[in-house]
């Protein structure tokens, strides 16, 4: 690996300045055309006082025009207020631009560093801490950003400001410019100076504190020894010397500031005192106006606004351009991999099938050595790597396909190594299915199709955001690709369009074994408006169809009966023995449902809404105490049931709400309740008592609701679009504690979906559904990870913690692999000799490391030393049948 | 079964005592109470392991292939065992099949949650090793009495 030039320049000054050097430019010309302005308004109160006050009666020549007394102050006066307001005006603009200015340099800082850590060499990744990049990225970049974008304005325009202002000064007389800067040195000297002992000070003061804590610490947990050894004395002393220590401290940090403050202040009424006496000497002496010594006092009130900024400027400056170096160490590494990343071109360019050969190939996985001299693959073999100390068996097969770099020895595929083979071609022609596949936030779909996801979209010209997006990007330095384009890679996964892609993709699915939790998937979807007006002409016929397995399986299902709360319906539902028709009242966003004014007039009336209320007091508590017992950014928060991070950040502040909740903290009350299911969400807030009040509820509101064109009877035959598909064939919700046997039912429902055609429909729908709301479970994602990898065609593909076992569905996966890539190497970890049947190349490794190679094709025989071995390829085979 | 009647079951077993009943209400609201009927099985011997199971109510039986083709029930599990944590832990497929006898309640907790508390709950951690050391021992101590 060659060494390269940083990503990122080693300084603030010269980062700023590089990548902003026109807008630096532009915000500083108009930083310097802001200057006359500001020492014109100077000079016009000198001028008022001189001139148009103390000058006298009598008209003033102004550019050849006769002005009296009073228009003649009036017209500086206006000019006055002019120029206040266009020097404002420069303001509003250098701030804009340094607010843009800064926001560009952040983006394009925390790009590069993305993208610098995107190009970690594999032998760093495993030693990168995750939470630690992104608080760089985010949290400490941030911080920079800001101070980016005044880099350079900032001290022009505030010490273009002072300058102005004391030139000013020195214009009107020289002794009091001298006056008005003499004390500067001080404040710039010695205050620096007393700082930074506080802050040493402040730094000591800590460590003498968590001192303290240890010996306060120390003595409770000590106090039966202490006493029995009658060393009391000895630890009051112990703890007094340390609060000695701290107070002596406390009053050295006293000392300083406070000088500081006194310092700060006398100089700045020192001046002033020294204007008074020098300057009203001058004035009485005849030797300066009065006009003019207002002017200095004035201009003096406004030198300090900009002395101040300068001063906290410096002290940023030194402490940004330290993080900032900080931040580059950790990136500017010598082995980061070439860029661009990305895969250049689409699927053309498929290199012709090859074997793989490993050479003298050497893995160490503790102090385990795994070695091979030769073994060569040829296009269409399966190899299963089985056996050895834990972690031996993935390792090699990790290593076989490229994935690790391997301690010794060469991987080649189709004659390239893998080890220095173009980002490009590994991306084309290997992949990999682990035990924890990445899921990215988006849907179904884009996990699915992760792996294509590698063609730059073409820009649409009709998206209206697209110039923006275009030119911010080329100002700072970020990729101008649409984010939300069409990024997958067509020709790679061999297909024309979208539609033969979602083909290609629902048979994969169906060869891994992943359409049940598909459908389980779909039929937990809402049948939504679209659906409802497919399934309504049918939906008599469907129930009857799944009424026979809904009758057989009846103790998966809840029924609904008026005359008592079901336990796996929401709490609105059960309230009004309703849907609502177009919101989504059964969802975990009710409170658009409550939100719509005819159901929320009807949950007043009948005594609902007071239901939810309390019920959502009751939730809120529950979490709040729930909250109490982890941290805040614990990730248990997000494992509760049903309920978000952001209802329990809620919770906090509705559980303590007094008797008389204001309308909005009633209605977050009520939305927290409303989506609430109490076998689901397991909260005891349905007691007896509210079970009477929620029956007592419903009635009162069942004759309205039977009229109510917003909401859809739980028992009528009319479809509710926010009701799921499994809900609405079965007419009734699915006992949530009874999820495992769900399945049995499933099979019922899909046909009935199938048999109303609905079937492409239901799962291009699944297949959009949030991968998190999706509730994948281990298996399934590591399915999902299968399909992802088989979507590429590789030729090489390594896959770990799946179809390892002998189960019959593993035997499943591993054909479905086989038949899937023809011509494809598969590499798989596996966990027992019985899973490797069917293998073209054993690698048994024993406890020690050893390895032996065997023919697949002849169990327990033609076994071989770790040497030369061509495994006989399923197309070999395949002629052989023929 | 209601929230406070899982908890009064964890609270019960040895595993979670390190915990105090706030903390005993994350670990049930963490998982998803299931329920089983008779004769219903959890899951099959050599079927991946992702989570792991408490016995709420009821009881859970632990089954061994025998050599005529059928199986034989090694034993028996109640309220307040867990089953299924070395597949979670070891990452290893389940050695066992097992079967619901009679209407079987259970708090089901996927593996990476039980990581997830276990590193928040750290005293639930060193009290897993505990348990865990102990059925070593256990063994250890059964088959030195066979063994003599």
């Amino acid at each position: 690996m060659t060494t390269q030039r940083p990503p990122i320049e080693r300084s603030l000054s010269a980062f700023g300045w590089r990548h902003a050097r026109s807008r630096h430019t532009a915000l500083l010309i108009l930083t310097t055309l802001s200057f006359p302005l500001i020492y014109a308004s100077l000079e016009i109160p000198k001028i008022i006082v001189n001139e148009a006050i103390n000058g006298g009666p009598g008209p003033r020549d102004i550019f050849g025009q006769q002005v009296e007394q009073i228009p003649f102050l009036l017209l500086l006066s206006g000019s006055f207020l002019g120029l206040v307001i266009l020097i404002n005006g420069f303001k509003w603009l250098i701030n804009v631009g340094i607010g843009m200015l800064a926001e560009r340099l952040l983006r394009r800082l925390r790009y590069v560093m993305f993208e610098t850590l995107l190009r970690t060499p594999p032998k760093r990744l495993g030693a990168m801490r995750p939470r630690e990049s992104v608080h760089a990225i985010m949290g400490e970049a941030e911080q920079l950003g800001g101070f980016m974008g005044e880099l350079y304005v900032t001290p022009a325009f505030q010490g273009g400001q002072l300058l102005v202002l004391v030139t000013f000064i020195f214009v009107q007389d020289v002794w009091l410019g001298l006056a008005a800067i003499a004390l500067y040195p001080i404040q710039a000297v010695i205050v620096p100076v007393l700082q930074k002992k506080v802050i040493a000070l402040n730094r000591e003061r800590a460590r003498t504190a968590r001192a303290l804590a240890d010996r306060l610490g120390e003595g409770i947990v000590t106090i039966p020894e202490m006493r029995l050894n009658g060393t009391t004395g000895w630890h009051l002393a112990q703890v007094s010397g340390l609060l000695h220590t701290v107070t002596a401290i406390r009053r050295a940090i006293y000392e300083r500031k406070f000088t500081i403050k006194w310092i700060n202040n006398v100089l700045t009424q020192l001046t002033p005192f020294l204007f008074f006496s020098i300057g009203g000497t001058l004035v009485i002496q005849g030797d300066l106006d009065f006009g003019a010594l207002v002017a200095v006092l004035a201009a003096y009130k406004d030198l300090t606004p900009p002395w101040k900024a300068l001063l906290t400027y410096g002290q940023r400056w030194i402490d940004f351009s330290s993080r900032f170096r900080l931040l580059i160490d950790g990136l500017s590494q010598d082995d980061l991999m070439p860029k661009p990343l990305e895969v250049a071109a689409t699927g053309e360019a498929r290199a012709a099938p090859g074997p793989l050969v490993l050479e003298r190939l050497r893995v160490e996985v503790d102090r385990t050595r795994l070695e091979i001299a030769h073994l060569e693959i040829a296009p269409g073999s399966t190899i299963a790597i089985l056996g050895g100390p834990p972690g031996a068996a993935a390792a090699l097969m990790r290593a076989t396909v490229g994935l690790e770099a391997p301690a010794e020895g060469t991987v080649r595929l189709a004659g390239e190594d893998l080890a220095t083979a173009e980002t490009a071609m590994i991306a084309r022609e290997v992949a990999f299915a682990g035990p924890t596949p990445t899921l990215v936030a988006g849907t179904l779909r884009d996990n699915a199709t992760y792996t294509l996801m590698r063609r730059r979209p073409s820009d649409d010209p009709d998206s209206a955001n697209a110039p923006a997006r275009l030119s911010e990007a080329a100002l700072t330095g970020n990729a101008p690709d649409d984010p939300n384009g069409d990024w997958i890679d067509y020709i790679a996964a061999g297909v024309a369009d979208t539609a033969a892609l979602d083909r290609r993709l629902l048979s994969l699915i169906g060869a891994v074994g992943l359409d049940d939790t598909l459908w389980s998937v779909a039929l937990n979807r809402r049948v939504g408006p679209d659906g409802a007006a497919r399934l309504a002409p049918a939906i008599t016929a469907l129930r009857e169809s799944v009424a026979g397995a809904a009758e057989t399986h009846r103790e998966i299902i809840e029924p609904w009966v008026e005359t008592r709360v079901n336990s796996n319906a929401s709490l609105l539902s059960n309230l009004l023995y309703a849907i609502p028709r177009e919101g989504q009242g059964d969802a975990r966003d009710p409170a658009r449902a409550l939100d719509i004014p005819g159901i929320a007039a009807l949950l007043e009336e009948s005594g609902g809404r007071t239901v939810l209320e309390d019920a959502g007091r009751q939730i809120a508590r529950a979490l709040v105490d729930l909250a109490e017992a982890l941290g805040p950014t614990s990730p248990v928060l997000d494992r509760l049931g049903a309920f978000t991070r952001q209802d329990i950040a809620e919770a906090a502040a509705l559980a303590d709400l007094g008797p008389r909740p204001r309308k909005t903290e009633r209605q977050r009350l009520a939305a927290l309740a409303a989506g609430f299911v109490q076998t689901r969400d397991q909260l005891d807030i349905v007691d007896d008592a509210m079970v009477e009040r929620i029956l007592a509820a419903r009635a009162r509101a069942m004759p309205a609701m039977r009229r109510s064109p917003d909401l859809v009877a739980v028992d009528a035959e009319e479809i509710a679009p926010a009701r799921t598909i499994a809900n609405t064939l079965l007419a009734a919700p699915r006992r949530h504690d009874r999820r495992p046997a769900w399945s049995k039912l499933d099979t019922a429902l899909r046909e009935a979906v199938e048999g109303a055609g609905l079937d492409g429909h239901v799962l291009a729908v699944a297949l959009q559904t949030a991968i998190g709301e999706a509730g994948l479970d281990q298996m399934s994602q590591r399915r999902l990870g299968l399909v992802r990898a088989l979507l590429t065609r590789p030729r090489l593909i390594g896959v770990e913690g799946l179809a390892d076992g002998a189960t019959s569905a593993d035997r499943r996966i591993r054909a479905a692999i086989a038949a899937d890539l023809p011509e494809g190497i598969v590499v798989m970890a596996v966990q027992s000799e019985a899973a490797a049947d069917g293998a073209d190349v054993v690698i048994a490794i024993d406890e020690s490391g050893a390895i032996t190679l065997r023919d697949g094709s002849q169990p327990g025989g033609a076994e071989g030393a770790p040497g030369a071995l061509r495994g006989p390829s399923r197309s070999d085979a395949a002629e052989d049948e023929a | 079964m209601s929230l406070n009647d899982t908890v009064r079951v964890l609270s019960a077993m040895a595993l979670f005592s390190p915990l105090d009943e706030q903390r005993l209400r994350v670990v049930a609201l963490s998982g998803q109470p299931v329920t089983y009927e008779d004769g219903e099985r959890l899951w099959e011997k050599d079927d991946p392991g992702p989570y792991v199971v408490i016995v709420l109510e009821g009881t859970a039986e632990i089954l061994l292939p025998t050599n005529d083709g059928g199986e034989t029930a090694i034993t028996t599990l109640g309220p307040g065992e867990v089953v299924g944590e070395m597949a979670v832990l070891t990452g290893a497929r389940r050695s066992t099949a097992v079967a619901a006898r009679g209407t079987l309640r259970l708090l089901r907790l996927e593996g990476e949650v039980l990581i997830e508390l276990l590193t928040e709950f750290p005293a639930l951690a060193l009290q897993l090793c505990r348990v865990l050391a102990q059925r070593i021992e256990a063994t250890n101590a059964k088959l030195a009495v066979s063994g003599a």
